[in-house]
């Protein structure tokens, strides 16, 4: 299907359309919400009312930045997850990347206390290592084609972390330890302050500027191992540099906000729809509307019901219905 | 004599955990701006000798020269620059359109941080036109069928601007009319100072196109030479270990095999 930006100049203008939503968006929730009452909050109320500009800048607005930005990593590493394992149908959860980054920040949480660095330190790290062993195992699976052996190496590793972090909910305390954990696995943002938010920002920055400055060499990874090495392209290190970027911006976002199951899934597709396969506007493309898909969840998770939702709980509703949609499409069926 | 554009000098390769090499003490020369084409049944070591030839597989014994330099002194980026791969045949899940595929072809040229350019863009909507697909180059390449692919393969390669092209069986997919173009095409290029090998089992295409022939068999070239010398009965029957005869028609070779 051709995409709906047939030329660079119509997909530059798309890109801008897309950040002027973002900005809007952005601009529109940071007056939404349940204070002084359920709706949009009077801006003249700002000028004099101490409480609401205390609950703007100090609560809402490192809230939004963290979804947007997150939005943005967990749909550039979709984008890059796709193209390098080159199946459209695979974002970071499925290869073992989530539950194992829940499981290393659980770990951390445990073991050596609650410090923002250690936890994102045990996310990253615990992140690479489930994507590196759903890899060795997709190669040593005697069965099926690759596609097949790569989702299915995920859903045992992911299932072994997750069993892990059953073991760390159960040794727990469970006043001071549990309460942290839990909200890791089902994903939120009401925990974001401003300090929390820029102790990851490096992190989730410089993973998405990789793949940003790596964007058009992406499409290289698609191909074949021979075809990308008779362009100059041998396996190896680029894809560890992409796979390793697209890693730290998860983990990174996973450790600030939790588990957001599915949405480095279905942003890509949106995007390839709006921009075409080429990564070069598809991926700016998906970051856009990955942040604004994240941005539109949290504003529901906050305002849907007196409580909060936990946003990795919608996340994973909306993204689980769109991928049946998807699966049942025929253009999108996955070949092996 | 010129200089050989590649030159296989006694290269020997063999995979890990096999037993037999895939290729031993292969010997063998490209002039340049010509053709040469390998047969040879499965097996012989045909696609090997093509990994190796782009720097894919690195000799066990032996050396390969590109230019005058041992190819184990370039770059993958530098060789890419140089020698181009058309594969036997090559899937890909993302719906790109066929200037964007082609496009690909231009990465050894540009930095990797690099986006292609206006030039870049030229030179992939040059080598669609040369395959005859300019007109779809915003479509999505899975829309074309099996011969088209081979021909955007092509194109792909062209895009790169190599001055080795090397085809694995490039007519494995195509009708008789996309055969006749892909020759017409393969036969330009020699024209315009490109050095072609390619690897077939179809003897027709070789016939119409080799300068050079190669007859390989369990990694080792059983005979090398110009097309008038090694097209005989006994070295292509001795080959396959078939019977087969040759027969001229109209000043066209072909190849006859009992059944």
């Amino acid at each position: 299907m051709a995409p709906l930006a047939r030329s660079p100049q119509a997909a530059r203008r798309g890109l801008g359309l897309l950040t002027l939503g973002l900005l809007l968006l952005l601009g529109g929730s940071l007056l939404l919400g349940r204070y002084p009452a359920p709706g949009f909050i009077d801006p003249a109320r700002l000028w004099d009312d101490p409480l609401a500009q205390q609950l703007v800048w100090n609560l809402r607005l490192p809230r939004l930045l963290a979804a947007a930005v997150i939005g943005m990593s967990l749909a550039a590493a979709g984008v890059v997850f796709q193209m390098v394992f080159s199946n459209p149908l695979v974002e970071p959860g499925f290869l073992g990347v989530s539950q194992a980054a829940a499981f290393g920040a659980a770990l951390a949480i445990l073991v050596l206390g609650s410090a923002a660095w250690l936890v994102q330190g045990g996310a990253v790290l615990f992140g690479l290592l489930g994507l590196g062993a759903s890899y060795v195992l997709a190669r040593r699976v005697r069965y099926g084609g690759w596609v097949l052996r790569l989702v299915l190496s995920g859903i045992a590793i992911s299932a072994l972390f997750s069993a892990g972090v059953g073991v760390m909910k159960y040794l727990a305390d469970p006043l001071r330890q549990l309460p942290e954990i839990t909200f890791w696995l089902l994903g939120g943002l009401y925990g974001i302050t401003w300090p929390r938010f820029l102790a990851a920002l490096p992190l989730l920055l410089g993973g998405l500027a990789a793949m940003l400055l790596l964007r058009w060499r992406l499409n290289l990874l698609t191909l074949d191992e021979d075809a990308a090495a008779a362009l100059g392209a041998p396996g190896g290190l680029e894809r560890v540099v992409v796979l390793l970027a697209a890693v730290a911006a998860t983990a990174a976002s996973i450790s600030i906000g939790g588990l957001i199951g599915w949405a480095g899934l279905i942003t890509p597709h949106l995007a390839r729809r709006l921009f075409g396969a080429d990564a070069r506007y598809a991926l700016p493309g998906a970051l856009l509307i990955g942040a604004i898909y994240l941005v539109i969840c949290d504003d529901l998770a906050r305002l849907l019901m007196m409580g909060e939702i936990p946003l990795g709980i919608l996340t994973s509703l909306l993204g689980a219905l769109a991928f049946l949609i998807l699966l049942t499409r025929p253009l999108l069926q996955p070949q092996t | 004599m010129t200089q050989a554009v590649l030159f296989f000098d006694a290269v020997t390769y063999v995979y890990p955990q096999a037993g037999q090499p895939a290729l031993d003490g292969l010997s063998l020369e490209l002039a340049p701006a010509e053709t040469t084409a390998i047969l040879g049944p499965n097996g012989a070591g045909k696609t090997t000798l093509l990994r190796l030839a782009y720097g894919r597989l690195r000799p066990l014994s032996g050396r390969i020269l590109l230019q005058g330099i041992n190819l184990a002194d370039y770059t993958h980026r530098q060789i890419a620059q140089r020698v181009g791969l058309v594969p036997q045949r090559e899937y890909n899940p993302f719906e790109y359109s066929l200037l964007e595929y082609a496009l690909l072809g231009r990465a050894p040229h540009l930095h990797p941080l690099d986006l292609p350019g206006r030039a870049d863009c030229e030179a992939a909507e040059k080598a669609l036109i040369r395959v005859g697909l300019a007109e779809r180059a915003h479509q999505s390449i899975h829309t074309l069928s099996g011969g088209e692919h081979q021909l955007l393969l092509i194109a792909r390669a062209l895009a790169q601007q190599p001055d080795v092209l090397l085809l694995d069986e490039p007519t494995a997919h195509l009708d008789l009319a996309n055969k006749l173009l892909l020759v017409q095409q393969l036969r330009q290029l020699t024209a315009d100072g490109v050095t072609i090998l390619l690897t077939t089992h179809d003897p027709d295409v070789a016939a119409a196109l080799a300068d050079q022939l190669v007859l390989m068999r369990s990694g080792q070239v059983l005979r090398a030479g110009e097309l008038a010398d090694v097209w005989n009965d006994a070295d292509l029957s001795a080959t396959y270990g078939i019977p087969l005869q040759t027969r001229e028609l109209n000043g066209r070779r072909m190849l006859l095999w009992d059944g």
